[in-house]
């Protein structure tokens, strides 16, 4: 990890969320995590003891239990049940690496997300490391018409593993991938089969740590560099256009301009679209470059909780320019594009 | 302003330990105080000073509660136990998988603890005086915190979206319900028996009048309330979450509803985390979320007991005769100060 992580990598406990629909291979992927030899101790909280025994000394069963706050706005609601759990984790601190949360099928990823912007307790001591996203590549095809939390998991999944890879052909794998970019540009995708991953790809990913925020550049928005002749600087995904056609679909919107910035009309409109359009975005990433700073600024979010910083100096070997992703329901790319090109600094 | 001096107390006529394991709690029992740590060990101190070590749990204790001269834990291996100063401990309940985060006593002698939506309590079979009475119940919500009423015969549980209270001392099983939308925690119960005001979620308190009649949310903190506390006739509420002490009237049929808060002037900007009302004075023991330690009176005066802690204070108590207090934080520090004098 460079000295640029360091500074927003507090020391506190890592969590890392297993999130997928029912029959994907979470439970294999978890006991993968605790049974290989790493060394490491982790906590596990689990709704229900499943089938599958989970091998390990410190499990913690719990009930989804969602909390409303303010109204029981969508983007207000935290997991009660784990404010409960990691404060009494936190009692024995020391004792685990990390904590690992295993969601049931049919959760909504984003209550266990925001539980830790949320909770100033839990923020105190513990971080979101990353959501993990376990897809079964054998049925996904079919979730993805009929099941909305299949569609949300992928969304807000910042790792995905395409599981039971062997069932399938590449072409089949292509199509499942396609698919899935469509809905989250900027998630690490893997192929595995049984869940069988190198842990490294999916544990202290920093995907919430503002230092590593669009670290791995999504494949899309190098191809998107075609699409500067455009008449004006920016990009978006060609899948979004493609899943536009739908209007109640899960997307993405990609935007992009190489002009500076203004910051004083660009946190205004961010603001306003988060609060207009906070239901409908589960995610938001960017790296923005303000007019007369050189300090390159990273903006992450859940629903209407958006934080940012200014990370580092742009570095003399990058371009600079601005990038922010949205991922959501019923996003429209002119719309936030419009808004987004308004805040270039004249 | 002071009026003891600006020598942290501790410094004269205490002691301080300094170990790396969390306080979770320091619970006043009859003859000294009861502190219990997050490696599921407890410590009993004697009002001569003698301290008793005990292992009680294999793994963290949660929540802790006085028992008349022991201490009660509840602790995340599923396990509620009882340890007197001798070192004799009885286990009141042991289930594996349980995390026990919330436990109650009365002045009886009844032991309520819950975890998730789960409620137990052994009561005083006042024939034998052994405790065989287990009720159980199924709360509608996890709950968030768990008080006996003043009498003892009935149980008020904090949940999602409001309050029950349970008739434990009778074969009723459905709950008196008080609701409020949100996330409920800490829970209190008027000494008079009259009010149950929860703390919630989202930096404010909600008052119910027990018959149920009327409610009230009383907000404006800037933190979450942790900690609150009542007056010695039980008039007036005080509580954590803002830099001052802020105290909720109660002497009046609605209590505060209607009505604002005083706050005792404070010098501090940062938040309580946790307070102590002295038994007999008008004076409060508070801790705050760096470490501080301090005692303060109405007028704003304030005696230093111990200062940069290191971590947020996460108990404190007043003995029962009010002439020793105790704190323990996060990390780990923890005292006992004698207050006599003050």
């Amino acid at each position: 990890m460079s000295d640029e992580h360091a500074q927003t990598s507090p020391a506190t406990v890592p969590v890392t969320v297993l999130t997928g629909y029912l029959g994907a291979g979470k439970t294999t992927l978890l006991n993968r995590i605790l049974t290989e030899d790493h060394g490491k101790k982790y906590a596990v909280i689990v709704n229900e003891f499943g089938e599958i025994g989970i091998d390990n000394d410190l499990v913690v069963d719990t009930d989804e239990e969602i909390f409303e706050m303010n109204n029981g706005c969508v983007c207000c609601t935290v997991r009660g049940d784990l404010i409960r759990i990691l404060n009494g984790l936190m009692k024995r601190v020391g004792d685990f690496d990390g904590i690992l949360i295993e969601t049931t099928g049919l959760a909504d990823p984003a209550p266990v997300a925001q539980t830790f912007f949320m909770d100033d307790d839990v923020r105190a001591k513990t971080h979101l490391d990353a959501v993990v996203t376990v897809v079964d590549g054998k049925h996904i095809a079919e979730r993805l018409k009929d099941a909305p939390e299949a569609r949300e998991q992928i969304a807000f999944g910042d790792v995905i593993l395409v599981n039971k890879a062997d069932l399938l052909s590449d072409d089949e794998l292509a199509g499942i991938e396609r698919s899935v970019r469509a809905i989250n540009p900027y998630a690490v995708l893997h192929r595995t089969v049984k869940s069988d991953i190198a842990l490294d790809k999916i544990l202290d990913r920093g995907a919430f740590d503002l230092g590593r925020i669009l670290e791995i550049e999504p494949s899309f928005l190098v191809e998107d560099h075609s699409h500067h002749d455009h008449g004006h600087d920016h990009g978006h995904s060609h899948d979004h256009h493609h899943h536009g056609r739908h209007a109640n679909d899960m997307g993405s919107v990609s935007l992009r301009t190489d002009k500076m910035l203004n910051p004083s009309v660009f946190f205004p409109w961010v603001n306003s679209i988060v609060d207009a359009l906070g239901p409908d975005i589960l995610r938001t990433k960017g790296i923005l470059a303000f007019k007369d700073d050189d300090d390159r600024y990273v903006l992450q979010g859940v629903h209407m909780i958006i934080e940012g910083d200014s990370q580092r100096p742009w570095r003399d070997d990058e371009m600079r320019e601005s990038r922010l992703v949205f991922i959501g329901r019923n996003l429209s790319a002119q719309e936030l594009e419009e808004g987004f090109m308004a805040c270039v600094a004249s | 302003m002071s009026w003891g001096g600006t020598t942290p107390l501790v410094e004269n006529g205490g002691w301080l330990e300094n170990g790396d394991v969390h306080v979770t709690a320091v619970n006043a029992l009859d003859k000294g105080f009861g502190f219990s740590f997050g490696d599921g060990s407890v410590l009993l101190v004697n009002t001569d000073g003698q301290k008793h070590k005990f292992a009680s749990h294999d793994g963290a204790v949660l929540c802790a509660a006085s028992l008349g001269d022991r201490l009660v834990t509840a602790g995340d291996d599923g396990r509620v136990v009882v340890t007197a100063i001798d070192g004799t401990q009885t286990v009141i309940f042991e289930q594996f998988g349980r995390f026990f985060d919330q436990l109650a006593t009365s002045s009886w002698g009844g032991i309520a603890f819950a975890d998730g939506r789960k409620i137990f309590v052994v009561l005083p079979d006042s024939a034998n005086s052994e405790r065989t009475i287990e009720r159980q119940y199924q709360a509608s919500g996890s709950v968030g915190g768990l008080c006996f009423g003043p009498k003892g015969r009935k149980l008020a549980a904090s949940r999602n979206n409001g309050a029950s209270v349970y008739w434990v001392g009778t074969a009723r099983d459905a709950p008196d319900e008080y609701e409020w939308p949100g996330a409920h925690g800490p829970i209190t119960w008027s000494p008079r028996g009259d009010f149950v005001v929860t703390s919630m979620q989202e930096n404010a308190l909600h008052v119910w009048r027990t018959d149920n009649e009327k409610h009230g949310r009383m907000g404006g903190y800037p933190t979450r309330i942790k900690s609150m506390a009542w007056s010695p006739k039980g008039t007036a509420l005080a509580t954590s979450g803002s830099n001052g002490v802020v105290i909720w009237p109660f002497a009046t049929k609605d209590g505060p509803i209607g009505r604002g808060a005083v706050q005792w002037p404070s010098n501090s900007d940062v938040a309580l985390s946790q307070l102590s009302w002295h038994p007999t004075k008008n004076m409060i023991l508070t801790g705050d979320y760096e470490g501080d330690v301090t005692l303060v009176r109405e007028d704003g005066a304030i005696v230093p007991v111990a200062k940069e802690l290191g971590s947020v204070v996460t108990s404190v108590a007043f003995s029962k005769d009010g002439k020793s207090l105790a704190f323990g934080t996060d990390e780990g520090a923890y005292g006992v100060v004698a207050c006599a004098d003050l």
